[in-house]
C-alpha cells in the first residue's frame, strides 16, 4: 500500500462522475503558475461542475485541447462566450478557452486549516486587485527576475 | 473485520486506487494506489470478514503457500489498520 500523486488525467474519470452528480471534488493543485493564491505544499481546492458561464475573476480548471489540466483564472470573457485565462503569478494570457473545456470552477481553498471561499468579500478583493495589476507584475516581477539573473550570472550564483 | 465506510475503489490506468468519498464529495488529496493483491483484499473487506478466511481466498484466487499467503495478509492488515481503514 503507498500513497501516490495521481494524475488529473487519469482520476478525471471518477471525478467527473462526482461533479455530473453535483457533487464537489478536491485535490491539490500542482505548480506555481498561481502564486500566491494557491502554494504547492498542500493547499487543496475544492470543485464543483461549472454550470453557468464563468465570469471575470473565476477560478476554473480546465482542459487544454492536448489533455492537460488548468488551473487558471478568468481574466477576460470574449464575445463570442470563450475565455482568456491567466495564472495568478503569470502574465501571459491564453486565449479562447470554451465552457466545454471547463472541468469545474473553484468554490473554496484550503490551506491548513484555513478555509478561503470563493465568494468571500475579502478573497475578492483581492483578486481584483491582483488581476489589476497584472500589466504591473510583468515589470515587476519581470524586472526582479531579470535583475537576480544579472546578479546570479555577475556572481555566478547556481 | 471491515474496511470502514467512506472510501471507493476503483481501476484508473491501470491501478487502483482508493478515493475517500464523502455525502456527495470527493477527496483526491488523500487517494492511495493499491497493488493488485491489495485490491483483491481490499474488496474481500468491504464486507465484514475474519482474517483466516481473508487468508482462505487468497490461497483459492492466487497461486501460492498457506504460509506466504497469512504472513502477506497479516502484513497488510497491519498496514491498513496503522493507517485507520478498519472499523472496529
Amino acid at each position: 500500500m503507498q500513497t501516490k500523486q495521481v494524475r488529473l488525467n487519469e482520476i478525471y474519470g471518477v471525478m467527473k462522475e462526482m461533479l455530473e452528480s453535483g457533487g464537489t471534488v478536491n485535490f491539490n493543485p500542482k505548480g506555481t503558475s498561481m502564486l500566491p493564491t494557491i502554494h504547492n505544499d498542500g493547499d487543496r481546492v475544492v470543485i464543483k461542475k461549472a454550470v453557468d458561464p464563468l465570469k471575470k475573476y473565476d477560478l476554473p480548471l480546465y482542459i487544454r485541447d492536448d489533455g492537460q489540466f488548468v488551473l487558471h483564472r478568468v481574466v477576460g470573457v470574449n464575445a463570442d462566450g470563450t475565455y482568456n485565462m491567466c495564472g495568478d503569478n503569470q502574465w501571459t494570457v491564453e486565449r479562447g478557452i470554451r465552457h466545454d473545456q471547463l472541468a469545474g470552477i473553484v468554490t473554496e481553498i484550503h490551506r491548513g486549516k484555513r478555509t478561503f471561499s470563493a465568494d468571500n468579500k475579502l478573497y475578492r478583493a483581492y483578486v481584483r486587485i491582483w488581476v489589476g495589476i497584472m500589466p504591473l507584475r510583468h515589470i515587476l516581477f519581470g524586472g526582479m527576475n531579470r535583475i537576480k539573473r544579472v546578479i546570479k550570472k555577475i556572481f555566478k550564483i547556481k | 473485520m471491515k474496511i470502514k465506510d467512506g472510501y471507493l475503489l476503483r481501476e484508473v490506468a491501470g491501478s487502483n486506487i482508493v478515493v475517500p468519498v464523502g455525502e456527495g464529495t470527493m477527496d483526491f488529496s488523500g487517494v492511495i494506489t493499491l497493488n493488485d493483491v491489495g485490491a483483491f483484499l481490499w474488496k474481500n473487506l468491504e464486507e465484514d470478514v475474519s482474517e483466516e478466511e481473508l487468508v482462505q481466498r487468497v490461497l483459492k484466487e492466487y497461486d501460492t503457500d498457506e504460509e506466504t499467503a497469512r504472513r502477506d495478509v497479516a502484513e497488510y492488515m497491519t498496514s491498513l489498520k496503522g493507517a485507520g481503514f478498519i472499523a472496529d
